[in-house]
């Protein structure tokens, strides 16, 4: 590693600081300045204002707000984010439980993202002004368009209830459990405890979520990716390889797809935060028990320190994502010096 | 190429698994009794009994949990002797005292015996401290005491006579936990222990799924079902594509009005509907003027039409309510009944001083999602039948849940819709808990010495002849006053697959997993 690079990775680092702390203290201050109390929220609707003055101070809501500030973030310094107000677990075992679904989630439909959304964007740039070039960007409009609700709604009503190929919720059929968690992915897990049953069964559950999401974003990177391939396509290298007698697929996606990549990592990681606000509805919408379904249940309930502690880790998690990408950015394109 | 290999070696690997679970025909060994699957939008907060208020978790626990009473199935409140034996009522109605089943034990083979009950009971007080007072009032807010008499006998004294006090000793609060698997100060919140009841839990997985297996020494009827899975839905629509598509049994709370439709007359789904026990209300803020006048208040209650609110709002998920008390209750009257009569409604606002030419220019409250999309359509109606009396105006408001309830319990919303589920099955939570002054929490503040003096003498009075008397004059007193004016009653619907059966429906409005059968 380069002292330029290293000096990069140490000062992105340092930035992200201040970042995440103005991101946290804003989510503090917001969901305390809004109206609603989350002890009327969470406690049955006779209770006393006894009973409720009891609950306040059993979760520490009746301590001065910049007491509870210093509190939260001295607590997010060790790690701790705090007790869940619904129940007395702690916020990062919530998160640890629900967190799993949601990365499993978040890799299949980056898969499928990259899949159509790439090799149709390369296919498209290939066969620039052609019906199908055409057929694709409209396509890509129309995917990058449709509401993910929707878009779910529809596969559910086709290829589950409609056909009954695929199951419509879930990640697991009723009953099925893996042998051992061990990451939390079940896909992994399956592998991992040699679990054919399981890893069958978690892909099933997998396709329709999956494809949801994943196609809703490879709208977006069919356009990208086309765009980008049409740029390095009339570059010199590619010509030279053409007259060198270099077959148009490899010249095409070996040559011109690889040189297409920067821009398209880079936004990769940026629509890495897209991803997860869209997992929150493709998560209620296949009720798939992963962060999305956690956060909106917690906001319904008023629960401060989970929803405040899952946006931290949520920051937390697209700041590592974007620092990872730029530190790629480098070893990607040479010519890129820090 | 090393890439393209493992590529390759997985998409076969993951291709020839599913095409072998495909052919994988059934019956090639014995299968066990297949479990049945019953489907809930509603979600787990905590198995910690003395402190839970939610649907679930009580329903959870009334598969895997007894009391030394249960409430009967299929009945409105009724109860029935659970791991007592028998019980006994002192003279001035203070003192129960129990005696306990011989022979029961724990499904770790531990004994029931006196010291469990006890314990059971004491460790309410300490987690209410704790966690903050919740469900646990039930228990707290009654009871004096509870003390061991012998190895098999307990003596309970409450506060006061309270002819609700079966009832109450049915609720999730007192059920009977293993003081070997349960903390006496701490709550258990993730602890499936339960207690004694037809199922035990066996595994469960947040916002996915609860197993629930056969409690082999379980005293009482065996289940019909070995095992019962239930499985977590973030939404109705997906649940019921779930149902339709096989992937569960039973649908269960809570189906949209618009799944509820879909899912009647489908092929190979079977629907019920029952009356519950939620009930949907008008509060008025009582001393805001001209709210403080009950003719006002009566006057408004006369301008609505009920049976329109269930058909057009509602979209016949409800029924029309004439009493604070819903049917089936005891001392039921619904003396609201006949009451809906326009011109009526506007002599008592015109003895208020409010006519065509000087309406009545008011707000109506209402919270858009808490009680389902609906809610901007029931307050548009109320306005509407308000407004065609030509002496009111109405403007509609709202706000979300927190900072409706909020601003409801503060007083500062003069005229709202609300909604209640009972705590305990009894007619004294839907009266006593509402007009009693202070009335403060659902934000009435109403408060009239003679309507308290008629409530606390129904929930003092053991004899059940004289009680419903008094719960009649209540009802009928309850007219003239008007501090709250029911609406609706709400049904529970379920949905299920062709072929399973035991599906019970009541007011206790938690499904009776050991009664069913497929």
């Amino acid at each position: 590693m380069s002292p330029g690079l290293r000096r990069y990775i140490i000062v992105r680092t340092l930035l992200t600081i201040p970042m995440v702390l103005i991101l946290v203290s804003l989510v503090f201050i917001v969901l305390r300045v809004m109206p609603g109390d989350p002890a009327l929220a969470i406690m049955r609707e006779g209770a006393s204002e006894e009973q409720l003055a009891a609950f306040r101070a059993a979760l520490g809501m009746d301590r001065p707000l910049h007491i509870q500030y210093f509190d939260f973030i001295s607590g997010v310094l060790r790690f701790d984010f705090g007790e869940s107000m619904v129940r007395p677990i702690p916020v990062t075992q919530e998160i640890k439980t629900f967190f799993p679904a949601t990365v499993e989630l978040a890799i299949f439909s980056m898969m499928v993202t990259t899949g159509v959304g790439i090799f149709s964007g390369a296919y498209a740039a290939k066969n620039r002004k052609r019906g199908s070039d055409y057929a694709i960007r409209v396509l890509s409009i129309i995917l990058y368009s449709l509401p993910i609700f929707w878009l779910g709604l529809m596969l559910q009503m086709t290829i589950g209830a409609g056909l009954g190929w695929l199951p419509v919720s879930g990640r697991l059929s009723p009953g099925m459990t893996p042998d051992r968690v061990i990451t939390g992915l079940y896909t992994i897990d399956a592998i991992l405890t040699l679990n054919l049953d399981l890893l069958v069964d978690a892909l099933k559950h997998l396709i329709l979520p999956s494809i949801t999401l994943g196609l809703v974003l490879a709208g977006f990177f069919t356009r990208l990716t086309r765009a980008t391939m049409l740029d390095v396509l009339e570059q010199d290298f590619i010509t030279a390889g053409r007259a060198r007698g270099l077959h148009e697929r490899v010249l095409v996606y070996k040559h011109g797809l690889r040189n297409a990549f920067i821009p398209i990592v880079t936004l990769l990681g940026l629509q890495f935060a897209l991803l997860l606000a869209g997992a929150i509805l493709t998560e209620t919408t296949f009720s798939w028990p992963g962060m999305g379904r956690l956060v909106v249940d917690r906001i319904y309930d008023r629960d401060f320190t989970t929803v405040q502690g899952t946006i931290l880790f949520f920051a937390l998690l697209v700041a590592g994502v974007s620092l990872i990408v730029d530190i790629l950015y480098g070893f990607l394109d040479p010519r890129i010096r820090y | 190429m090393k890439q393209s290999f493992l590529f390759l070696t997985l998409s076969m690997l993951i291709i020839t698994s599913i095409s072998l679970s495909a052919c994988a025909g059934p019956g090639a060994t014995e299968e066990p009794q297949e479990p049945l699957i019953v489907g809930t939008t509603d979600s787990w907060s905590s198995f910690e009994s003395a402190w839970v208020y939610s649907f679930h978790d009580w329903e959870l626990f009334h598969q895997c949990a007894d009391g030394l009473l249960n409430t009967i199935p299929g009945s409105a409140g009724e109860v029935e002797l659970a791991l007592a034996e028998s019980y006994e009522v002192s003279a001035d109605g203070k003192e129960y005292t129990f005696k306990l089943r011989e022979g029961v034990t724990f499904p770790n083979g531990d004994a029931l015996n006196a010291d469990a009950i006890v314990f059971s009971l004491e460790r309410i007080a300490p987690i209410n401290e704790a966690e903050g007072e919740n469900a646990g009032f039930l228990y707290t807010g009654y009871v004096e005491g509870v003390e061991k008499i012998d190895d098999m006998t307990v003596k309970i004294t409450f506060l006061d006579v309270f002819p609700f006090a079966p009832q109450l000793i049915a609720t999730n609060p007192w059920k009977i936990l293993n003081p070997k698997q349960w903390s006496a100060t701490e709550a258990g919140t993730e602890n499936t222990a339960c207690g004694i009841g037809p199922y035990v839990i066996t595994s469960f997985t947040e916002g996915e799924e609860t197993i629930l297996e056969v409690n082999e020494t379980y005293y009482g009827d065996p289940p019909k079902m070995d095992k019962i899975i239930v499985r977590y839905f973030a939404d109705s629509p997906t649940m019921a594509l779930a149902l339709k598509n096989g992937e569960i049994d039973v649908a269960w709370k809570s189906l949209s009005p618009a799944d509820q439709d879909a899912l009647t007359g489908a092929e190979g789904i079977k629907t019920e509907i029952a009356g519950g026990t939620e009930i949907r209300y008008i509060v008025f803020n009582a001393p805001t003027p001209p709210f403080d006048d009950p003719n006002v208040r009566l006057g408004l209650a006369k301008l609505l039409d009920r049976e329109q609110l269930t058909d057009l709002g509602w979209q016949g998920t409800k029924v029309p309510l004439y009493s604070m008390v819903p049917p089936g209750f005891l001392g039921y009257k619904p003396t609201y009944e006949g009451t809906e009569n326009v011109e009526e409604g506007k002599a008592l606002l015109a003895g208020a001083g409010f006519t065509e030419d000087n309406p009545l220019v008011m707000d109506l409250w209402y919270s858009p999602t808490h009680y389902g999309d609906t809610e901007p359509d029931i307050a548009t109606i109320i306005k509407e039948q308000w407004e065609a009396s030509g002496v009111v105006q109405v403007s509609l408001q709202f706000l979300e849940w927190a900072a409706y309830r909020d601003a409801g319990r503060a007083g500062e919303l003069p005229v709202l819709l609300m909604g209640w589920y009972p705590d305990y099955l009894d007619p004294d939570n839907y009266t006593n808990v509402f007009a009693h002054s202070p009335a403060a929490w659902s934000g009435s503040y109403y408060s009239n010495p003679e309507m308290d003096a008629l409530l606390e003498a129904q929930a003092s009075e053991l004899d059940t002849d004289k009680r419903i008397e008094i719960l009649e004059e209540i009802q009928d007193f309850w007219v003239e006053e008007s501090p709250f004016v029911p609406l609706a009653q709400g049904k529970l619907f379920i949905a299920y697959r062709d072929g399973v059966s035991g599906v019970v429906l009541d007011p206790i409005a938690n499904l009776h997993y050991f009664l069913l059968e497929k």
